[in-house]
């Protein structure tokens, strides 16, 4: 077989893939939506199965947060936030990952614009309520791709939804109580998300922000 | 007071737990045991890729999180690069002293960060028993440039022909590495009344892990129905806070969602479970009647050795998928209370010590050996 006889196998074969990746694509995408629904009817039939929970917690329960300024530094001196940062300074030059747009939208093929959103010191409700409306906004939309980080530690909404999320301690996210260390450690951690995925900027959606979500 | 405390956080040294994100519970258990056991003078910080964050913080530990290259979808050698990026500032943030990993590939984003550091060590915890089929030819290389490889041992060792029996040299080992300690696990009927079940009933745990790669929904489905045909005792399903799948697919079938659930076996008259690392050993240290299926799926480790191993001593029955069309003469046989013990006696003659208090005090050595170079 000749170069442009394989090359031209070549092209058929990712033709074929790219077309099998879009229709489990869209597969997926129907159902999400179709799971969504399922979902809520389990639920007003009283369909799902009981939950059972400990009634004790195992462990010691929410320890003291590591503080920032405080931990021993190692033989060579410490590389702490609050001074230079030599790794920051070397860094390589890395192409930001591409965030995946969620279930719900999977199947968009043109380009999006990422946004980043921060969801800090909010309810697991109010978490909930906000990806959803965010989730709405892009289903209508399709022009977006939303990437989250949040400080509350259950990720499951965010992962039920195909999103990708980064998450903050709540000790380091609450500017009030925070330290210098921890508000500099902040700031750094929310500029390297932005530069990891490609975000030009973040929409605070936290405490009093939440009214931004239209 | 004040004089004290701040005196007692200055000579707090501090560890950085980093676990994969794994298919189950396995790797972070493992952080978790050894982390829960070391000395007041060490301190751990956790980074995990795992999505069971509140269970680091139910016990006690401080956690950041980032996504595996798994759930970002991207390739692996820019996930790296971003995994070097976030670990270098962990690492500054923290003035962490040595990193301790357990994952099944020390991936190259912790090498690149902590490797340069010559006064940070670090320590991968490499669980045994890979499969003879599996080509392991990265996670050996990976293991090259660390610092000290902690085996944890294996109560089914003698059975282990993966390919890292050949490469054990500075391999250091302890016994298997268990969460909780025997005085842990609750009795019978206090486990029963913190699970709300009625301790006069009989009750089989199915625990066949998170299924996020393995098919686990027809055993379920088998198991129920044959346990709700012969009403021998009644199925709780054991759901992974780490799992993709919701198991809340039979409505009158409970779902226990808590960790750990090992804490509460003796509520169970017996269990069907996989024969992942943990809920193994587990099941063989305390003593519960089982009938183990092995997960399968090439990714894993040798569940059906383990299986084979305890089969073989008499201290479980060993089920693959593909005989559970007896599975209903199986149940039946399991529900004889003799035979039930004699499985909970052949367990205590293969069971082994619990080898987390060993690890901690290896990672806790290996920091104060940093210190006097």
């Amino acid at each position: 077989m000749t170069d442009s006889g394989s090359d031209k196998r070549l092209r058929d074969e990712i033709a074929l893939l790219r077309a099998q990746n879009r229709r489990y694509r869209e597969l997926i995408q129907n159902l999400s939506s179709t799971t969504d629904i399922l979902r809520a009817r389990l639920n007003d039939a009283q369909l799902k199965s009981p939950e059972l929970r400990a009634s004790e917690t195992f462990g010691r329960g929410p320890g003291p947060t590591a503080d920032l300024t405080t931990g021993s530094p190692g033989k060579k001196g410490s590389l702490h936030p609050t001074g230079q940062n030599p790794q920051h300074e070397t860094r390589v030059e890395l192409k930001p990952l591409v965030p995946t747009p969620g279930w719900k939208c999977l199947a968009v093929d043109r380009p999006q614009i990422r946004i980043g959103f921060t969801l800090f010191g909010m309810t697991p409700g109010d978490v909930e309520e906000a990806i959803e409306a965010i989730e709405q906004r892009q289903v209508r939309s399709r022009d977006f791709t939303p990437v989250f980080v949040t400080d509350s530690s259950d990720l499951a909404p965010f992962r039920d939804r195909g999103y990708v999320v980064e998450y903050v301690p709540a000790s380091i996210t609450s500017r009030a109580k925070a330290n210098r260390a921890e508000r500099l450690y902040l700031d750094e951690r929310l500029e390297l998300i932005k530069e990891k995925w490609g975000v030009r900027e973040l929409v605070d959606l936290g405490r009093d922000n939440r009214q931004g979500i239209t | 007071m004040m004089a004290r405390s701040v005196s007692r956080v200055r000579s707090t040294a501090r560890l950085l737990f980093v676990s994969s994100n794994g298919v189950g519970m396995g790797h972070l258990s493992r952080l978790l045991a050894v982390a829960r056991r070391l000395p007041n003078s060490v301190e751990a910080v956790f980074l995990t890729m795992s999505q069971a964050l509140p269970v680091i913080q139910q016990f006690g530990f401080h956690a950041e999180y980032v996504p595996s290259q798994q759930h970002t979808r991207s390739d692996m050698a820019t996930w790296n690069g971003w995994l070097k990026s976030t670990l270098d500032q962990v690492l500054e943030a923290y003035s962490i002293r040595a990193v301790v990993f357990d994952g099944n590939v020390v991936y190259q984003g912790i090498c690149d960060s902590v490797l340069p550091r010559p006064d940070c060590p670090l320590i991968w915890i490499r669980r045994g028993l890979w499969r003879r089929d599996q080509d392991n030819s990265q996670s050996l290389l990976s293991g090259e440039d660390v610092d000290l490889i902690i085996e944890p041992g294996e109560v089914a060792s003698v059975f282990d022909s993966g390919a890292s029996v050949d490469h054990r040299e500075g391999v250091v080992f302890v016994d298997p590495i268990r969460l909780l300690d025997p005085d842990e696990v609750l009795p019978r009927n206090e486990s029963c009344r913190t699970l709300g079940l009625d301790p006069d009933e009989r009750y089989v745990l199915i625990q066949l892990g998170a299924g996020n790669n393995f098919n686990i929904i027809d055993l379920i489905g088998s198991a129920i129905e044959t346990l709700e045909k012969t009403r021998i005792a009644r199925p709780v399903i054991a759901e992974w806070l780490t799992s993709d799948i919701g198991l809340d697919l039979w409505p009158d079938v409970p779902r226990l969602r808590c960790f750990p659930i090992s804490r509460y076996y003796r509520a169970f008259d017996f269990t069907i479970s996989a024969a992942g690392y943990n809920s193994f050993n587990e099941i063989i240290s305390f003593g519960v009647p089982s009938l183990l299926t092995p997960n399968l799926n090439r990714a894993m480790d040798d569940q059906s050795a383990r299986a084979a191993f305890a089969d073989l001593h008499g201290a479980a029955v060993h089920l693959d998928h593909d005989m559970l069309p007896i599975l209903d003469q199986v149940l039946d046989l399991m529900m004889d209370q003799d035979r039930r013990q004699a499985m909970k006696d052949k367990c205590q003659l293969i069971a082994k010590p619990n080898g987390a208090e060993r690890a901690a005090q290896i990672v806790t050595d290996t920091i104060t050996q940093v210190e006097t170079l």
